[in-house]
């Protein structure tokens, strides 16, 4: 409260403008509240699928429906089309045990701009759309054949509702049809694609710690290669693993399962793998080797004229399982340590198998370009230039060291 | 002015010409520092008189007394100066001149006149009063009055009655583990109450009369030595400038004690706790007790005094300071949980998980209205059930209890009329409420929960900031006789205060006084020269 | 009622935090992108480079106020250089905060009614933003002074929040260690007129302080070495976990950094809503603060009893401009604007002054009969 002695006549004039500014400020606000949408009234996007717009000449059926879907474009062409799995607020009962209440429903739109698709959907739906609980991006490998990654992810990288962490695939087939597909569970689809992919801790056939669509945009800006997971769904049966490969906004490839476990050792993200090596002395039977704590040095060096990268490994695990007919002394030392001789010779041979399958390509997932100018900046630059042609030649030199530290429970 | 009894009023420059209202200002400053400081002066000469009336004694005492009655009294007085419940009686014990010293309301006047009246004189509390006015009041306190043919004076006979409730538990205001007495109506038991707790001559009662028609008697405690100079000046003159006709409810002079009259925020603490009391009084402030009403008022207060409880002593520091900080977190939720949700479901649904916000969709997919007009009334219904549990009769408010549970909780959410996350919101919120130690400041923080919910319904969780904001300099701009009522929470150059602000440090850290109360003497270590 | 309070002077930390609180705002997040574009890894150096440089500026201000103890620029300044030359300076200064005060409300809205809103227009909020302000600057200096005390807290707790980059911290993003060009650390510098704001208030706050134990060189240096290390440390784990080419071609590094950052099995998500939400009372203290000594200088200057006459006064140029400034070419050339303006005030005039000021004293010193 002004103290009385200073209360002049100025202050009264300040504060009945600032009163009138008040009442002027409420009755705007009154006559306002242009973002107040409340969250039932919004249709949630989980799962945006991108696929080639050619995919619905398959029928005469699917061809009119698609006619009614999308709009029509005064220039361009009608490149891809944008199928959006929504929530479905109000649940349907199924009648007397009959299929599980649908959760999910999809929309689709053909064009050439997502951000315009986007709205023309506005035309089938009830409620705006919402994106900002966007689970899943699922791109077919049709669509990035046609222009790249970079003209289809453009809207999802400019929109300040989206979210870093979305997930993002490439199928080979039809992504419409996994933004369709019901889960067993009954959960959302654009959930249930999400949970799968953070599963990658535990599962060292598929990667996710950096392949989200934040990171791949990262890797875009900086002109690095990429790997973006891979989903396949046939017959009901929606699977994820291996990588599919991007150079230059490109896809050049797929990883399969054996390549992204060699990946990822190169990379040191394998968090809770499990490896198997045929046993020492019986080679019928396998040893499962699971991992716990890994200690990975990816190290660049240059000696002269002479590159060359060596990977250090260092891992420590349990005996997971031993499938095999024949009786193993597994308290004998001599024999833990072949099998961890076994177990190292398997790792290192997968990573290097993952090295020169990525040279033959010319990808360079885990960067080793921005590897070797971080560490030898000076003589990076003498060749710099000659990058591609060198670049197959590196070689990789893996030395893996396995610790055996738990056999089970019972032996 | 030489005018006549009605006033006019002249310009300054008529009288003094030359003048402006700039040096007045300037004068009038200087006026007041100068008062100010005489204030500070006299405050001194008072410890001076006290430190020379020790020269004499023995070590450890205040004085030494005399053979002379005269010089004896005024070194009592002196020493009780301000004590207004202290009572003085001369008289005459055979040849000799005597005089007696008790405090009303402590001392068993049946012993005292069976034991030391009876054998001195032959009547107790025999007073000889010569104002007509004052005659009457006595009268109508109940004492009684003899008058004698042929003599002009009269005596007054004290023989009042004093019907009063005794000295019962804190209605509302209970601690588990504090002493459980609690003041009544009556001026001179409260007195008591308090006076037993400290025998402290320190300790002045001036008793003031305020209320032209009902008189009645305002009793002002301070320690003389702890509290600010100059603040007990400012009270008891504000107290003597209330005129109103009558004073039955501590509240009526509650009001007059601020110059922000439409605040919802409490700036004085009623207490119905003599220890309390005494904590107050000991930490440098102002009490006002008023006959006839068992709320005592403590001044100068600020926001964290509302948010200690006697609890915060008695439970160990580190349980305590989690209790008083979630105190904190409780004012904070029952003003803004209702709009942290309306913020949530109708503006920004992407700040929580997403399956909690499919959760909610569906939620609120099957009810009506929008999020704002649903937390409008539900808050209303919230209200309307405050106030109906405050006016039920006790036979009735457990059943109250039920009822209310089950309207507002079961029956609201089966009608489809409410979701059951808004009923788990709002319950919350009025439960976050009930958490302050100090019912008016409860009360005050239902004030700006509505406002809050209309920011956030109309700019969401920019609304909320703002308004926070605009809360937050509101309550910094409040004061209470020289004390910011939020600002001295993180005052950096109020540090020693910080150990019983938001967290309550052990005993052993808490040696000073609160350094925004502006006390003379600022540690609380004992004095082993020995008071008087 | 009278007012008891003891003390109505700031302590030299007081003082030390009011700076600090104004240092940082909300206008160092799209300055982040030349910052990053410029200096690349070494932002952090760049940062470095220029809080001393910065805290040199102010040094050189607390040293001009101690001349003139009691007083604040608009009374000095005439004595130094003449009416005439001294009305521009002093309008330059007053210029300085309300610059700040515009920027800060730009930046702010700016960022509200891109990730929080979509279609409430950016007019609404900075109507309520400004109204805010003038509610705080309109208290007297004990009551804004403890709203400050109050606000600071979101600055620590927005930095903790703001740490949680780390969790994606990758040291490869920040080799090599080696420049390319030395010349890209240096010539962010003047950018980081953005990144510290505000302590031209000391001109006008010095009269409202009083001395203590510490020097006041000593607390503003304190509250530099705070804020200074929070960029470095920031900028760090800000080009650590987004790179550099990411972090150039962004238009808000910082907020995009934080929409990295997932906690798993809590339940708050879009961590940058609270990022922005936290920003709110960090600028708008800074806000004002600047509006604050706007107000008090021109009280000064004037001769007037109160600073409340002049808060209605510079109320319309600031709304105006900034409604003005709604596309990124006219909000670039405000930004260029303000840096030329406080770098100009800081290194060119405020040293002339202090050489007129040594140089007075030194004349008055020499013939003390005079």
């Amino acid at each position: 409260m002004p103290d009385r002695i200073s209360n002049g006549n100025a202050a009264n004039i300040a504060l009945k403008i600032i009163a009138a500014g008040i009442g002027l400020c409420v009755f705007l606000l009154t006559t306002g509240c242009w973002d107040s949408k409340e969250i039932q009234d919004r249709n949630f996007v989980l799962v945006a699928a991108i696929d080639d717009a050619d995919i619905v000449n398959k029928s005469e059926a699917d061809k009119q429906k698609a006619v009614t879907q999308t709009f029509v474009q005064k220039q361009g062409t009608k490149e891809y089309m944008l199928s959006l799995q929504l929530l479905n607020l109000a649940k349907t009962e199924g009648k007397g045990g009959g299929p599980q209440a649908q959760r999910t429903f999809v929309f689709s739109n053909i064009g050439k701009s997502l951000f315009e698709m986007n709205r023309d959907i506005l035309g089938q739906s009830s409620k705006s759309l919402y994106w900002e609980h966007l689970s899943a991006i699922v791109i077919s490998e049709a669509a990035i054949k046609k222009q790249g990654l970079l003209p289809i992810i453009d809207f999802l990288r400019r929109d300040p509702e989206m979210r870093w962490r979305t997930k993002i695939f490439i199928t080979p087939g039809e992504a419409r049809a996994i933004a369709q597909y019901i889960p067993p569970n009954g959960e959302a689809g654009g959930r249930y694609l999400d949970g799968m992919l953070k599963n990658h801790k535990k599962n060292i056939h598929t990667a996710g710690a950096k392949t989200d669509i934040g990171f791949i945009s990262q890797a875009i800006d900086n002109d690095a290669d990429y790997a973006i997971p891979r989903l396949d769904y046939t017959d009901n049966v929606l699977k994820l693993g291996g990588l599919a490969l991007f150079k230059n906004n490109t896809l050049v490839g797929y990883a399969d399962e054996y390549i992204t476990q060699g990946i990822r050792y190169i990379y040191g993200t394998e968090r809770s793998a499990i490896i198997s090596a045929k046993c020492p002395e019986h080679p019928d039977d396998e040893i499962v080797f699971e991992l716990f704590k890994n200690d990975t040095k990816f190290i660049p060096h240059i000696e002269g004229d002479n590159i060359y990268f060596t990977l250090d490994i260092t891992m420590r695990g349990n005996i997971g399982e031993i499938n095999g007919i024949a009786k193993h002394d597994i308290n004998d030392l001599a024999f833990l340590h072949r099998v961890e001789q076994a177990i190292a010779q398997t790792v290192s041979q997968n990573a290097r198998d993952a090295w020169e399958f990525q040279q033959q390509l010319g990808i360079d997932i885990p960067n080793t370009k921005a590897r070797l100018k971080g560490a030898h900046p000076f003589k990076w630059k003498s060749f710099e230039d000659r990058w591609d042609e060198i670049y197959p030649t590196i070689p990789l030199i893996v030395s893996v060291n396995v610790n055996i530290q738990g056999i089970g429970e019972h032996d | 002015m030489g005018s006549s009894q009605h006033y006019r009023f002249h310009k300054l420059s008529t009288v003094q010409p030359n003048s402006s209202t700039l040096e007045t200002l300037q004068k009038l400053k200087k006026l007041q520092n100068l008062v100010q400081q005489s204030k500070v002066a006299a405050a001194n000469i008072r410890q001076v008189i006290k430190a020379l009336d020790k020269v004499a004694a023995q070590a450890g005492q205040p004085f030494l007394f005399s053979k002379c009655l005269e010089i004896n009294e005024r070194l009592v007085r002196n020493t009780l100066a301000r004590c207004d419940d202290v009572k003085y009686r001369t008289f005459r014990a055979g040849q000799a001149k005597a005089l007696l010293v008790y405090i009303n309301g402590l001392t068993d006047t049946n012993k005292l006149e069976t034991n030391v009246i009876d054998c001195l004189i032959t009547a107790a509390h025999v007073s000889i009063i010569t104002k007509p006015t004052e005659v009457i009041t006595n009268i109508l306190i109940g004492n009684c009055l003899l008058v004698i043919d042929g003599f002009s004076d009269v005596l007054v006979i004290d023989s009042a009655k004093y019907e009063k409730r005794q000295i019962s538990k804190a209605e509302n205001e209970d601690a588990s583990k504090g002493p459980h007495d609690s003041f009544n109506e009556t001026l001179s038991d409260n007195i008591a109450l308090v006076r037993r707790r400290t025998k402290d001559s320190d300790l002045k009662v001036e008793i003031l009369e305020i209320g032209a028609r009902t008189k009645t008697s305002v009793a002002l405690l301070y320690i003389d030595d702890l509290v600010k100079p100059g603040l007990v000046d400012e009270v008891r003159n504000q107290l003597l400038a209330i005129r109103i006709d009558m004073v039955i409810l501590a509240a009526n002079i509650e009001e007059f004690l601020t110059n922000q009259v439409w605040n919802p925020f409490p700036n004085v603490l009623a207490t119905e706790r003599p220890d309390k009391t005494v904590a107050g009084l000991y930490d440098g402030r102002l009490s006002i007790i008023i006959d006839n009403s068992p709320s005592v008022l403590i001044l100068p207060v600020s926001l964290q005094d509302f948010m200690q409880s006697v609890d915060d002593y008695t439970t160990r520091p580190s349980v305590a300071s989690l209790i008083r900080f979630s105190r904190y977190i409780s004012a904070f939720l029952a003003i803004f949980l209702p709009a942290l949700y309306i913020c949530v479901v109708a503006y920004h649904p992407g700040m929580i998980p997403s399956g909690l916000s499919f959760f909610i969709a569906e939620l609120r997919a099957k009810t009506p209205f929008p999020a704002s007009i649903e937390a409008l009334l539900m808050e209303a219904l919230l209200e309307i059930f405050q106030e109906a549990i405050i006016r039920l009769p006790q036979k009735l408010s457990a059943a109250a209890g039920v009822v209310g549970a089950l309207v507002i909780g079961t029956t609201v959410v089966e009608a489809a009329l409410a979701n059951a996350l808004l009923v788990v919101v709002v319950a919350t919120t009025g439960l976050a409420s009930f958490c302050m130690p100090s019912y008016t400041f409860a009360t005050a923080l239902r004030v700006f929960r509505i406002p809050a919910l209309v920011a956030a319904a109309t700019l969401g969780l920019y609304g909320v900031a703002i308004f926070f904001v605009v809360m937050i300099v509101y309550l910094c701009s409040l004061h209470s006789y020289g004390e910011s009522y939020l600002g001295d929470l993180f005052d950096i150059t109020l540090l020693e205060d910080w150990k019983d602000g938001l967290l309550r440090f052990p005993a052993k850290f808490l040696k000073s006084r609160p350094k925004r109360l502006g006390t003379i003497d600022k540690t609380r270590k004992g004095d082993t020269s020995g008071k008087s | 009622m009278a007012n008891l309070e003891a003390k109505d002077k700031m302590s030299p930390w007081q003082l030390g935090l009011v700076i600090t609180s104004g240092l940082l705002t909300a206008r160092l997040l799209p300055t982040t992108t030349l910052l990053i574009r410029d200096a690349q890894q070494f932002g952090w150096l760049s940062s470095a480079l220029a809080g001393l440089l910065f805290y040199f500026a102010a040094y050189l201000m607390i040293r001009l106020g101690q001349q003139f103890p009691e007083e604040t620029i608009g009374e000095y300044v005439p004595r130094l250089v003449g009416k005439t030359l001294g009305f521009f300076i002093f309008l330059i200064f007053i210029t300085i905060p309300l610059l700040n005060i515009i920027n800060c409300g730009i930046t702010i809205t700016s960022l509200y009614s891109t990730f929080l809103f979509d279609q409430t227009p950016r007019v609404i909020l900075l109507i309520t933003l400004l109204l805010t302000v003038i509610y705080c600057t309109l208290q007297n200096w004990g009551t804004i002074l403890r709203v400050i005390q109050i606000l600071i807290i979101a600055l620590p707790m927005l930095y903790m929040f703001y740490s949680l980059i780390w969790i994606n911290f990758d040291l490869l993003n920040l080799l090599p260690l080696w420049p390319d060009n030395f010349t890209g650390i240096l010539q962010p510098i003047p950018y980081h007129t953005d990144y510290y704001p505000g302590y031209e208030a000391l001109l006008v706050l010095l009269p409202l302080a009083s001395r203590g134990k510490i020097s006041f060189a000593r607390a503003v240096g304190w509250g530099f070495l705070v804020v200074t290390f929070m960029y470095v440390l920031g900028i760090i784990v800000l080009v650590g976990s987004l790179t550099v080419k990411t972090g150039a071609m962004v238009s808000t590094p910082v907020i995009y950094a934080m929409k990295s950052v997932e906690l798993p099995g809590t339940f708050i998500e879009r961590l940058e809503n609270y990022m922005i939400t936290l920003f709110f009372p960090v600028t708008y203290i800074s806000m004002v603060i600047s509006y604050f000594v706007v107000a008090e200088g021109c009280r000064k200057y004037f001769k007037c009893k109160d600073h409340r006459t002049f808060i209605p006064i510079f109320l319309p140029l600031i709304f105006f401009v900034s409604i003005f400034v709604d596309n990124p070419e006219r909000h670039a050339i405000l930004i260029k604007f303000s840096m030329f303006l406080a770098m100009f005030f800081s290194f060119i005039i405020i040293p002339l002054l202090l050489f007129l000021a040594w140089r007075m004293k030194g004349r008055t010193q020499r013939c003390p009969t005079e």
